[in-house]
């Protein structure tokens, strides 16, 4: 009988054994990959002393969905990676804390790249552009002459039917920001007509952001679009026969960082922004996940092309953000897969 | 009128009696404050979390009803599927004749153990367009995401389920009559058309029930397969995770929870009550007849076909966890396990909590099998509360969880506790039933007996059950430990920085192309889960072999 | 007359267990044959050999002399009433009894007259949409012996199907049974551990021990001429007494000379049986009477019609049967008669 008592116990010790309780520690809730994450991090401990504890999950929308679940006791103090998208609505909502940084003045970032209140910081960017499979390309299309596409126009060729995927704009950031690019490229009429055209050639939209790129590796498709470092870097890490095409009039979006209002650790948070900010953690940003830096004296990822080269479309982000729900739900209906 | 009831409850005998008894009406309290708390609650509110107008306005959602369709397409097909194949299992598994029986029976058993994606991530490997068997061994082109992979997969999935309630029912069926009927004139055709299978049938409609329920709320493997094909499991994942859609997550489950419950109530209160009880007679058992050469035949050559099926789940994910790149660089390397092993602390953290898990359920399904055992007032209520959770998706406790115990007083989110008390209350009803088989073992004039001696309520049940119950113990805790370990639904909403779980580890790397990296840590989560159970196992070994009957 | 069914050297084993050890029986058309023994003595795993749930490992079985052996159960011409009925629990009543002619494509009109006409023998008219949970004891085991019936079997095999029944439905049932066997002229194997019931029903009974078949007669030969110890005790009560032969038709026991009826092979041992009721009781040694042995009275129970008297003779005890209105007193001293004819010579064993 007394065994028993033990047994209990012990399991009960075993199964709450805590994190450790630090008292100079972030939370952190990260939208990017394992790898930059903890690269990331830990150079921050290093530098600053503050051991960080982070979530790292690929979908900035549950992260966003956890802080709103969160709201009346935040567990986390920093909120990085995903899109000011997803940033900008927890603003709105009263979720986070403003903050100008000084790094952010120093570095000369352009105003384009920071929240006008203050609530979040840009410190990566990402391109959407269009991937191609090279060796099934190599082996389908480039016999039939067809030519790689270059214009997001491109993409309507017939030749593509069932080989093109790209993420879900219900369900991703990615998927969303293309459809509202298509729109302040086109008009929205126009924009409808495209993309109910496009729909013709998509063998999928994939729920996942990330989705796209392992289904495009596997030779699941031809042609797809995504960001543009992705791509690179299943190219770089993984050998992956992909091509990035970036075509003009494409959207971007601006990575961003903000801190939670409540946050148990604010003067660690304010830290870890202006960190950010700094040159090392955007190198490693460029250099393993290969997005690129805010800042202008950070090299840029290797085999993409230059920034200032790309010819961005007009992107209107507060419009994008106000209409997001509305979009969704007519893309929902009108092509709804 | 609720309260007026509630009240007679308490002033009815059963009340009295319990208020005479101190221990008893703390244990009472307990168990049905835990009930309240852990299952009423967090389902109660995500049902009023979305407004009267959101669920009226979900028909009108093309997705959502897009969702329900193909919701409700796959769980046909995968329940058919897998219904047969746990059909021609169970049948191998319980005629004497069939070679091979012991061996099927095992691996039948395997993917049970396995985390729901695996079977997913396993099949994409050997059978999508880059798949070893697909490509490179037989050269076709094959697309496996969308509804024909998930059929396939969820059925390789779930017919465990399916093969072992009927099997239940197969072995239950006397022999006399199957040889009763043959001396009648039947041939070993006839016998089990008329007389075996005919006995199974209410049998089969539960399995039915059962595996349906499980296809319909699958998440892990919908998520990696279904391609871009909505299912109402997923939409609630994407709703949150690609648009912050908390409300609409709600809904979503709320809607999944529907069919869920109404299949749940149909098994338990109609099907499962229409079983047959053939009687054991006295005199010495007869063997089964010989089984028809052809269904012989068919059973064993479906039961070997399925079983290479599940066996290639486990080869593939271990082929994975060591090839440097697949489908492109097919050279060995250990480099995957080194990075797995920076993630070994998402195992500790797996084992933990499904500890945790493992213990609260045990002990809740012991407490509540004795108090409803009992005429105790609210004896149905709590019933009902104790298996109810066993008609919830995963998802849908999961976004309880969230919405429940995201403020004061009761603030778990962000905790491991969240994670742990979800899943050990999701998995009550087990630990729940297995204990009240126990306990319906026990005769009640032993327990007369030690009140007639004098023992109290808790007295009672602290000496003559709890040695009893030492074996419902060991296989609520085993049952829920292993579930717990491989559980991704709920996982994926109540992990928090510094709990983060193996599978949700795993289900990252999978996102994020990362197959090799996840295939170590699946193999590894796997080794460890064996480990574990089979450590929980022999130390129970030694406490329940001594007891008589065990 | 030949033989409706008959058995030759029947051998069954289980693993190195002899179930059935080279039985060899032969039993005549429409007759009542019993075979009778304790459990565990191998009639029930006869029964089987029979109805073809099991191979024997030897021997032959022969149906109107064609071989039957190798002939799987539901081509033989033999149903069979279980010890536990075995009722299909998902059929009524009718279709339960109708089991067995559907399995013959009989056409369902006739089907139903033949059910309707075996339920009326069998006394369940009125029943034949119930199900078996809803029927009682008694009812059941009709159905059982219907379902049986109905097929017209060439032999019908009955294995304890009494044995669940309480005992005074017990001999009820036991009479009916009897009554319709007679009636219908049905070739019937019965297996049963009850002797009163084996006596009571039976044209011939086989007795059976470890496998073997001891004896094989008519109820008064098993009775009244048991062949050897087992048997005799068996069936009814024995009292013994070892001696060894003098002389022909003279055994010479430890407590006197007694005349035995039989005139067999004189020398060698002897061991004679006699019943309780067949031993008379005398108080003193009556004038010119064979055989008497004196004892003293143990004891005496009043069992209503007969007083069983336990009384010791020389290093024997015996059980003596008196009238019930005879008083007997323990600590009596008496004089046992036994009648010559009465003191039977069995075989050990």
């Amino acid at each position: 009988m007394r065994r028993w008592w033990f047994v209990i116990l012990f399991s009960v010790m075993v199964s709450t054994l805590p994190a450790e309780a630090q008292v100079r520690r972030i939370v952190v809730y990260s939208a990017l990959p394992d790898l930059e994450t903890s690269l990331i991090n830990r150079e921050f401990t290093r530098r600053t002393g503050i051991a960080v504890e982070a979530l790292s999950v690929a979908a900035a929308g549950t992260l966003a969905a956890r802080i709103r679940a969160e709201k009346d006791r935040p567990r986390a103090d920093i909120f990085v990676g995903g899109s000011a998208d997803f940033h900008a609505p927890l603003a709105r909502e009263g979720l986070l804390q403003p903050y100008r940084s000084p790094v952010a003045r120093e570095a000369r970032i352009p105003p384009a790249f920071v929240d006008r209140d203050g609530y979040w910081h840009g410190w990566y960017l990402g391109i959407l552009s269009i991937l191609v499979n090279t060796e099934r390309w190599d082996r389908e299309m480039a016999p039939r002459r067809v030519p790689k596409p270059a214009t997001w126009d491109d993409l309507l060729r017939p030749e593509f039917r069932g080989h093109f995927i790209m993420p879900s704009p219900v369900t991703t950031g990615a998927g969303y920001i293309f459809v509202a690019g298509q729109i302040f490229r086109l008009g929205e009429d126009r924009a409808w007509a495209y993309l109910r055209e496009l729909n013709r050639n998509v063998a999928q939209y994939t729920p996942t952001a990330p989705g796209t790129i392992t289904l495009l590796e596997r030779g699941e498709a031809i042609v797809a679009m995504m960001w543009a470092h992705e791509a690179i870097g299943a190219r770089r890490l993984r050998f992956q026969p992909l091509e990035v095409i970036v075509p003009p009039d494409t959207a971007f979006e601006i990575g961003a960082v903000s801190i939670l209002r409540g946050a148990p650790n604010p003067e660690g948070a304010r830290a870890y922004v202006d960190f950010l900010l700094t040159r090392t953690p955007q190198d490693i940003n460029a250099r393993y996940g290969f997005r690129y830096p805010v800042r202008a004296d950070v090299d840029p990822p290797a085999g993409a092309p230059p920034f200032e080269s790309v010819k961005f479309v007009r992107y209107d982000r507060e419009w994008a953000i106000a209409n997001a729900e509305r979009v969704r739900e007519r893309w929902s209906r009108e092509i709804g897969r | 009128m609720v309260t007026a009831r509630i009240g007679r409850a308490w002033v009815s005998r059963e009340g009295r009696r319990l208020l005479a008894d101190p221990g008893l009406t703390l244990a009472f309290l307990l168990g049905a404050g835990a009930l309240a708390l852990f299952v009423l609650y967090p389902t109660v509110r995500v049902l009023v979390y979305p407004g009267l107008e959101d669920y009226l306005a979900i028909p009108r959602s093309v997705r959502w009803m897009q969702a329900a369709r193909n919701s409700l397409l796959s769980t046909v097909l995968a329940t058919t599927t897998a219904v047969l194949v746990g059909l021609a299992f169970a049948f191998a598994t319980t005629r004497p004749d069939v070679p091979g029986r012991a061996f099927f029976r095992s691996v039948a058993l395997l993917p049970l153990f396995a985390p729901p994606f695996m079977v997913a991530f396993s099949y994409i490997l050997l059978f999508g367009r880059q798949g070893l068997v697909t490509r490179h061994l037989l050269g076709l082109d094959v697309n496996i995401f969308g509804p024909q992979g998930l059929w396939m997969v969820q059925t390789v999935a779930f017919f465990p389920l399916a093969m072992l309630v009927i099997a239940g029912v197969l072995e239950s069926v006397n022999p006399s009559l199957e040889q009763a009927a043959r001396n009648l004139g039947a041939d070993e055709w006839q016998v089990v058309r008329t007389v075996t299978l005919a006995l199974a049938r209410p049998g089969i409609a539960g399995a039915a029930l059962v595996v349906a329920i499980s296809v319909l709320a699958d998440f892990g493997n919908a998520v990696v397969i279904a391609g871009g094909w909505p299912l109402l499991a997923t939409e609630a994942w994407f709703r949150m995770e690609g648009m912050a859609d908390l409300r609409g997550a709600s809904l979503v489950v709320a809607l999944l929870m529907v069919p869920t419950t109404a299949l749940f109530v149909v098994e338990r209160y109609w099907v499962g009550r229409r079983r047959y009880t053939t009687v054991t007679g006295r005199g010495s058992r007869l063997e089964r007849p010989p089984t028809h050469p052809v269904l012989k035949g068919v059973t064993f050559a479906v039961c070997a076909v399925m079983s290479a099926l599940v066996l290639l789940v486990y080869l593939g994910v271990l082929a994975g966890a060591f090839t440097a790149v697949w489908g492109r660089d097919w050279s060995f390397t250990l480099e995957h396990w080194h990075l797995a092993s920076d993630r070994a602390a998402t195992l500790w953290a797996s084992l933990r909590v499904a500890a945790g898990a493992g213990l609260v359920t045990a002990v809740a399904g012991i407490l509540l099998a004795f108090l409803t055992g009992r005429a105790l007032p609210l004896r149905r209520v709590l019933d009902f509360l104790a298996v109810l959770p066993g008609a919830l998706p995963g998802v849908f406790v999961g976004v309880g969880y969230v919405l429940a115990f995201n403020r004061p007083p009761l603030e778990l989110v962000g905790t491991p506790w969240v994670l742990v008390l979800a899943l050990a209350f999701w998995h009550l009803p087990l630990g729940y039933q297995a204990a009240v088989a126990q306990l319906q073992q026990v005769d009640r004039s032993i327990e007369e007996a030690a009140a007639n001696l004098g023992a109290r309520g808790l007295h009672v049940l602290r000496d003559v059950y709890l040695p009893l119950l030492a074996r419902a113990f060991v296989e609520g805790f085993s049952v829920s430990f292993v579930r717990a370990v491989t559980n991704v639904s709920i996982a994926v909403f109540l992990v928090s920085p510094g709990n983060v779980v193996a599978t949700f580890a795993i289900l990252n790397m999978i996102g994020n192309g990362i197959w090799g990296g996840a295939a170590a840590l699946t193999t590894m989560l796997l080794l460890v889960t064996f480990a574990a159970l089979g450590l929980a196992r022999a130390l129970a070994g030694r406490v329940v072999r001594p007891l008589p009957g065990g | 007359m030949t033989a409706h069914l008959r058995l030759v050297e029947v051998t069954k084993h289980f693993g190195p267990t002899v179930a059935v050890d080279r039985v060899s029986l032969e039993i005549e058309e429409g007759s009542f044959f019993t075979l009778l023994g304790p459990s565990g003595c191998g009639k029930t795993t006869l029964l089987r050999v029979v109805a073809g749930f099991h191979l024997p490992d030897r021997g032959e079985v022969y149906l109107r002399e064609r071989r039957i052996t190798h002939v799987p159960p539901h081509l033989r011409g033999t149903a069979m009433v279980f010890q536990e009925y075995a009722l299909f629990p998902h059929m009524t009543v009718e279709e339960n009894v109708a089991y067995g002619l559907r399995m013959r494509r009989v056409p369902a009109a006739e089907a139903r007259a033949r059910v309707a006409r075996v339920l009326e023998l069998v006394g369940l008219v009125g029943q034949e949409r119930k199900y078996p949970h809803q029927l009682s004891g008694g009812q059941q085991q009709r159905v059982a012996l219907a379902r049986a019936l109905v097929v017209e079997p060439e032999v019908l095999l009955l294995d304890e199907p009494l044995s669940n029944l309480d005992a005074k439905l017990r001999v009820r049932v036991r009479e009916e049974l009897r009554e319709l066997q007679r009636r219908l002229g049905q070739t019937t194997v019965y297996v049963t551990h009850d002797q009163e019931e084996a006596l009571a029903l039976s044209d011939r009974i086989a007795v059976m021990n470890t496998g073997r078949v001891l004896q094989v007669g008519t109820p008064e030969e098993i009775y009244l001429r048991p062949k050897n110890r087992f048997v005799a005790e068996f069936v009814g009560l024995a009292n013994f007494l070892e001696g060894y032969w003098v002389s022909p038709g003279v055994v010479r026991t430890g407590t006197g000379d007694l005349r035995v009826g039989q005139a067999t092979a004189p020398g060698g041992r002897a061991l004679l049986a006699v019943r309780p009721e067949e031993v008379r009781l005398h108080r003193g040694a009556p004038e010119g009477a064979v055989n008497l042995l004196r004892g003293r009275v143990r004891s005496v129970t009043f069992l209503g019609s007969v007083r069983r008297c336990t009384v010791e003779l020389d290093g024997v005890s015996w059980v003596v049967d008196v009238r019930g209105e005879e008083s007997v007193r323990p600590a009596e001293e008496v004089y046992l008669e036994v009648p010559p004819d009465r003191a039977r010579v069995v075989e050990e064993g």
